[in-house]
């Protein structure tokens, strides 16, 4: 969108439109099934999470993407409500793979450094201990206590290996930035 | 008027005879805007041959017209070039004035400069005059072998035949009939009437279907010049425009005409099954009429059903019961060969099965149907009296949901819209509210296509009558086991809110789908068929009606999903189109097709093997080899196959095609992309990608065949010798030739070419080959660009390497 001039300032501010967004998003893997998208509403009524919020809606996000309100989007903590069970690609009557489409977005979103803290907080335990959760020691201590062996530890330079291919590592930086 | 540039050139020797004239058009500024006409024109003039050379602004205009006439005259010139838009476009044009000047049409040479010059370079001016230049030096060195050729004429046989008796087809054969032309009407069903008949009322007027139909079936089958064959089935069509002969079977009925369609017979039937007509909502007898109102009028006996399929009489009430003793047994199918001039296909659609989609329930639920159930529902001659009721306890449901786009615009059923859901709907919606106005309605929909006369109307309507339109499909159907009512759950998208709404009954509103055995029918014709499956026309917006193969015209559903007005006037264009050519009583030729050059022949019998059409005679203890030139469609795949250069393919000769490949390659050719485009699909794909304005690098040069199948291994080979850095081959899709199918031929020529290029240890990948459909220019666009990577790849010496290689052959 062209800015030529400044709207009065009474007026209610039309929302910033990027339509450079969905290029980025289409670069990505999957990403570039955004565009045909034509908003039926399969995704968001197909979608298990949908159905217990009130905010999140797959549709929506997609609309919004392709429009390229990126500041409603990547910011938004409903971004990460979806819980990949893909249902809403399965039954896409255009073959988008929304589940996907979301993914990428959440990665940009990763990249603006807009990931929620508990995201990081698992990615970083992942980095640590290459566990999601962190094993608390008296836990450990009981499963000794009970016969049980101990927990296999995770090969940690595989791991930072893997996070750095995967670009998980910024992650854990921008957590340190912090 | 623009400026008339005149330049004479010294290089036409006198001694020679061949004089050309080349045009080069503006276009206004569609050429002239990316591309330096003048500077065109001016490189023209230094051509071979070229005895004059001008570039105007609008050649196809009377004056541009005018101007190439005075030209042939006044210079003597017998070859004329134009340099302008696609030959699929002007080319008609361009040889009217050549054969208004007194020249051969055959004498005419377009290079396409607009399409897949300009248009396809709009950034690159340089390099785009470039190109048009090497495509008029292209043309002129094509235009320097052309010969004078002579149409055939063949005579028209002036009886029809139209395949499908709905209203279509109906139509088609009243309007064939009142012309004056005798008409086969064939029909597989027992009936005439076909989908139209089953429906109650149509959209936007909302007056009864069969009580509009029902007049049109009698006048059908009392028509004199109309003789109606039902229960029949074409099963071989032979010869070419003007001559088909065509084998139909009747099957027998095992009653005679003297059936008065009192009805006696019926209720002593001791078996029956699932009415057809009422789509399995009630059910009929072995011995039945399809309905009240078909035509003929006669009943019908089910062998497959009737005790007695055994040829073994075991059971006689039927018989007992008919007073007119019009049940026969002993008939037998008659096979019946008729001699048509001209053929209408008019087999409609089938409807798309919801089953597949799960989530919907269908066949499931017992209380939710599809659409084409609900019309018998609704209909006062159908089996529920025109009472809507739901299956799973017969009581009329006081909430209805509407399911739109089931079936269309969906990966999971067909792509397309089937054009008719949406009104069909609204007009469902209108019934019920006429009946019973207190019912609930909802209509689930994507969008509301309300595109025709009278629709937008129709569609307030129905609004105003309190029917409640929510954008955003169910994701699922849920059944509530209790009470049978269904759960609908989705996406208010206007909203973005989830509803979920209680209906007690919910009507999927079903697409439309090619039939099932159109391939059949495809192969019996040799038609060619969309992606979708339907029916292709020849030209999808200047030749609607008629069918890629000359003499076949197509009507109604077969050739797209459409509703009943646009199937009719579909059906009276056919009728004309038929009528134009049967009016005419003959039809000349295009002077394509191939002539033997005996003295190369050896009679070896491999052209007859790959002719598409069997137009090659082939005896090989005769020694005779002889072409039916009516036959041939022209594609030219026996003089690719020949080995031994006995064919000459007349307008697409080899020398022809050598000539343009040695211009394309004369310069820069380590550069280039030679392209073989077959005229029908690749080449107008590239049409559109011009049309498009669709951008791809300016190093390909496109020369054009009439069919893939056209491309002998030589022209290939012979490009790699002059230096060409990569070769394209293309065609249309598999399945989808306009030459039945000379492009499998394509497939196996290219993959020789690359096992012998891997022999000669040359990088295969500089040969491509490449489906691209007429509406593929992105595809071709996005080859092109491709293949840069390839012609940026080829070093020099691999480029002298295939030279010396192919040449070696």
């Amino acid at each position: 969108m062209a800015q030529k001039t400044e709207a009065p300032k009474k007026n209610v501010e039309p929302l910033k439109m990027d339509p450079s967004f969905k290029y980025e998003v289409m670069k990505e893997h999957d990403g570039e099934t955004l565009k045909i998208c034509f908003q039926c509403g399969s995704c968001t009524s197909s979608c298990p999470t949908a159905r217990f919020s009130d905010s999140y809606r797959p549709r929506t996000i997609l609309r919004l993407a392709q429009l390229g309100i990126r500041q409603k989007i990547l910011p938004s903590p409903t971004l990460w409500l979806c819980t990949a069970c893909f249902t809403c690609t399965d039954r896409c009557p255009q073959d988008v793979k929304v589940a996907s489409v979301l993914r990428v977005l959440r990665n940009l979103a990763v990249k603006e450094g807009q990931t929620p803290r508990i995201f990081i907080e698992l990615a970083s335990n992942i980095y640590e201990t290459g566990y999601a959760y962190k094993i608390p020691e008296l836990r450990q201590k009981k499963r000794e206590t009970v016969g049980l062996p101990p927990l296999p530890k995770a090969s940690l330079d595989r791991v930072d290996r893997l996070l750095e291919l995967a670009g998980g590592s910024k992650l854990i930086k921008s957590k340190e930035a912090q | 008027m623009t400026k008339v540039q005149l330049q004479e050139t010294e290089h036409a020797t006198p001694t020679e005879s061949i004089r050309i004239g080349v045009y080069v058009c503006h276009c206004g500024l569609n050429i002239a805007g990316s591309v330096d006409c003048e500077a065109v024109a001016k490189f023209a003039a230094t051509l071979p041959y070229v005895v004059v050379s001008k570039d105007y602004r609008y050649t196809c205009s009377e004056p541009g017209q005018e101007l190439i006439r005075s030209d042939i005259k006044e210079y003597k010139l017998n070859r004329v070039v134009v340099a302008s838009c696609s030959p699929r476009l002007h080319e008609p044009t361009f040889r009217r004035v050549c054969e208004d000047a007194g020249l051969n049409k055959y004498l005419f040479e377009m290079a396409n400069i607009r399409e897949h010059c300009s248009w396809v370079h709009l950034h690159d001016r340089e390099s785009a005059t470039e190109k048009a230049e090497d495509l008029v030096r292209m043309a002129v060195a094509r235009a320097a072998l052309l010969e004078p050729e002579e149409e055939n004429t063949v005579p028209i046989t002036r009886k029809a035949l139209v395949i499908g008796g709905g209203v279509a087809g109906i139509q088609a054969a009243l309007d064939l009939a009142d012309t004056g032309y005798h008409v086969y009407l064939v029909e597989r069903d027992p009936s005439i009437g076909g989908r139209m008949a089953q429906l109650d009322k149509t959209f936007p007027t909302m007056d009864c279907s069969i009580c509009i139909l029902a007049p049109k079936m009698a006048d059908a089958g009392r028509h004199p010049n109309i003789e109606l064959l039902t229960n029949s089935e074409v099963q071989e069509v032979k010869g070419y425009i003007g001559n088909f002969k065509a084998k139909v079977m009747k099957k027998p009925r095992y009653v005679t005409d003297e059936c008065t369609a009192c009805g006696d017979c019926v209720p002593v039937c001791s078996v029956t099954v699932p009415n057809e007509f009422d789509v399995g909502l009630s059910t009929r007898h072995g011995i039945y009429i399809p309905f009240p109102q078909a035509v003929p009028s006669t009943y019908i006996v089910d062998r497959e059903l009737c005790l007695n399929k055994e040829n073994i009489i075991v059971c006689d009430k039927c018989i007992k019961a008919c007073e007119r003793q019009a049940i026969d047994f002993e008939m037998k199918p008659e096979i019946l060969e008729l001699e048509v001039g001209t053929i209408v296909v008019a087999t409609g659609a089938d409807v798309f099965d919801p089953a597949s989609l799960v989530e919907y329930g269908y066949t499931k639920f017992p209380n939710v149907i599809t659409s084409l159930e609900f019309e018998r529902l609704i209909n006062a001659g159908g089996p529920s009296g025109g009472h809507i009721i739901r299956p799973s306890d017969m009581k009329i449901p006081e909430t209805v949901a509407f399911i739109q786009c089931v079936g269309s615009r969906s990966e999971r059923g067909h792509l397309y819209c089937s054009n008719v859901c949406c009104m069909n709907t609204i007009k469902d919606s209108l019934l019920i509210k006429e009946h019973w106005p207190e019912t609930k309605i909802y209509v689930f929909y994507l969008d509301i296509r309300a595109y025709g006369k009278g629709f937008e109307d129709l569609y307030k309507r129905a609004k105003k009558e309190g029917v409640l339109f929510i954008r955003g499909l169910p994701a699922e159907v849920i059944e509530d086991r209790k009470t049978r009512n269904l759960w609908l759950i989705g996406e208010n998208t206007l909203q973005q809110e989830l509803y979920r709404i209680n209906a007690e009954m919910a009507i999927l509103s079903i697409g439309i789908e090619p039939r099932k055995d159109s391939a059949v029918i495809q192969r019996l014709l040799t038609l060619s068929r969309t992606q979708d499956g339907f029916f292709m026309e020849a030209h999808p917006k200047l030749r609607p009606v008629d069918a890629p193969t000359g003499g076949i015209f197509l009507a109604g559903c077969a050739e797209s999903p459409k509703d009943i007005k646009d199937s009719v006037t579909q059906a009276s264009a056919a009728a004309a189109r038929a009528s134009i050519l049967m009016a005419k009583g003959k039809v000349t030729v295009e002077a394509i097709t191939p002539r033997l050059i005996e003295e190369n022949c050896t009679v070896c019998g491999l052209c007859a093997r790959v002719c598409p059409y069997n137009a090659i005679i082939f005896d090989k203890e005769a020694k005779r080899v002889e072409f039916i030139e009516a036959a041939c469609g022209g594609c030219g795949t026996c003089a690719a196959e020949c080995p031994f250069d006995a064919i000459k393919m007349r307008h697409f000769t080899d020398e022809q095609i050598f000539a343009q490949i040695d211009a394309a390659t004369q310069l820069d050719a380590e550069k280039k992309i030679i392209a073989f485009c077959c005229n029908w699909c690749s080449y107008a794909g590239a049409d559109f990608a011009g049309v498009s304005r669709m951008q791809y690098p300016t190093n390909v040069r496109i020369i054009r065949t009439m069919c893939s199948g056209r491309v002998a291994p030589k022209f290939v080979e012979y490009a790699f010798a002059r230096g060409a850095a990569a070769v394209l081959v293309s065609g249309c899709h598999i399945g989808d030739c306009h030459y039945i199918n000379a492009n499998y031929q394509t497939l196996k020529r290219v993959e020789k070419l690359w096992k012998k290029m891997e022999r000669l240890e040359l990088n295969k990948d500089r040969l491509q080959l490449e489906w691209i459909n007429a509406s593929e220019g992105e595809r071709l666009a996005s080859k092109i660009r491709e293949m840069q990577a390839i012609v940026g790849s080829v070093s020099a010496e691999e480029i002298e390497n295939s030279k010396k290689m192919m040449r070696k052959g």
